[in-house]
């Protein structure tokens, strides 16, 4: 069917789940399109030369996982219900994508070695290391979105893209430092169970479409 | 009633496309220096960076987010989801060039590094090698396919740069 939404992606979890999770809470179908490397060197899909990219009755080929993020998000009104509020969850995405970044630099250049661990845990983790210099990338500002989340969630009260994007980047560091976020951030681990346990979501979570490797390299 | 206030140091970088763009719609803002510690306030500074930006209706930070919210506010944000979708991902590409720009013009302004700059991410015939995204050619492509229209001012002001 023409404009079917679909996700062009690799087969890895990545950049592509919280988009395969909007789509999931809203009830959307959406096809997998599974990338090898060399596909994305067709520049005129892949416009930046990366990963994903998505398709609908709307958009064709759009890169840029945050700018998928945004459009699902108005598209499905998971934006907040004002101009108040979406620029609260775009100040939760970017802020997400700052750690994010941090994160890809433990996965690909620390490779999880446990010298990187603990600095990268010192750095960003470390409830004391919050006024320290992170670039703005701590999970201690991340759990401060959450004390004044209303129904849990971080904007307005009821779901938005920021609270899929908190719930993915909490998930990506829960498979690395649990012991560490359970103790430090338990409103985190909450806030992970929770969404974790709508039914469409605990369903997602234990289906084949979730995928068992999370990154490139197989670590994480 | 308050006046659009920008928060931030005594540099152009990550306020100067929030400058452009409210002056292209002709916004009389405020811009107020602040010293370093300052963006330590959590309360005011949730991620401990700036720039901040303060109008009527919102106190907010992430550069990003903020020249979202000026698109939305002052009509520079397209029309209908597809133009959105497309300024979204202007946007989001231009960042990526922007942090690698960092190295050779902060951090080690040798020549050495700013010739492996653009050897990276400036010299057309390396585009489809590994760049992380960020490449003048890919920029200027779809600046191109979109004919210079509805490039938000954060790609104005790139460029200049």
């Amino acid at each position: 069917m023409a404009g079917e939404p679909t996700i062009h992606y690799f087969p890895i979890r990545g950049r592509a789940e919280p988009l395969k999770l909007v789509l999931t809470t809203q009830g959307v179908s959406f096809k997998l399109h599974t990338l090898g490397l060399e596909e994305i060197k067709d520049l005129s899909n892949f416009k930046f030369g990366q990963a994903p990219a998505y398709s609908d009755d709307e958009v064709e080929h759009l890169v840029q996982s945050n700018a998928i993020l945004r459009h699902l998000g108005r598209k499905y009104n998971l934006y907040g219900s004002s101009r108040t509020e979406n620029a609260a969850v775009d100040e939760a995405i970017d802020g997400v994508e700052d750690l994010q970044l941090k994160y890809v630099g433990l996965i690909y250049g620390g490779k999880l070695a446990d010298d990187a661990k603990a600095s990268y845990w010192s750095t960003h983790g470390d409830p004391k290391n919050k006024t320290a210099r992170n670039g703005g990338a701590h999970l201690g500002f991340l759990a401060s979105l959450l004390s004044s989340a209303t129904n849990g969630h971080i904007v307005g009260s009821s779901l938005t893209i920021a609270d899929v994007a908190v719930w993915n980047i909490t998930d990506n560091h829960l498979q690395i430092f649990p012991k560490e976020i359970e103790g430090e951030y338990p409103e985190l681990a909450q806030f992970h169970k929770q969404f974790a346990s709508l039914p469409a979501i605990k369903s997602y979570l234990n289906s084949d479409l979730r995928l068992g490797q999370n990154n490139g390299n197989g670590l994480g | 009633m308050i006046t659009p206030t920008i928060f931030y140091f005594d540099v152009k970088a990550r306020a100067e496309p929030l400058k452009v763009a409210l002056s292209l719609k002709n916004v009389q803002y405020d811009y107020q220096v602040v010293p370093w510690e300052s963006i330590k306030n959590f309360e005011e500074y949730p991620f401990g960076q700036a720039p901040r930006y303060k109008d009527d209706t919102i106190d907010m930070v992430q550069s990003n987010a903020i020249l979202r919210h000026i698109g939305r506010k002052y009509g520079l944000y397209g029309q209908g989801l597809e133009q959105q979708a497309e300024i979204d991902m202007i946007v989001d590409g231009v960042d990526d060039l922007t942090v690698k720009t960092y190295k050779p013009t902060l951090i080690d302004k040798s020549e050495e590094s700013q010739s492996a700059y653009w050897a990276t991410h400036g010299e057309p015939s390396s585009k489809k090698e590994k760049n992380g995204g960020a490449h003048w050619a890919l920029l200027d492509a779809v600046i191109k396919r979109n004919k210079g229209a509805y490039a938000t001012a954060g790609v104005t002001t790139h460029s200049d740069r």
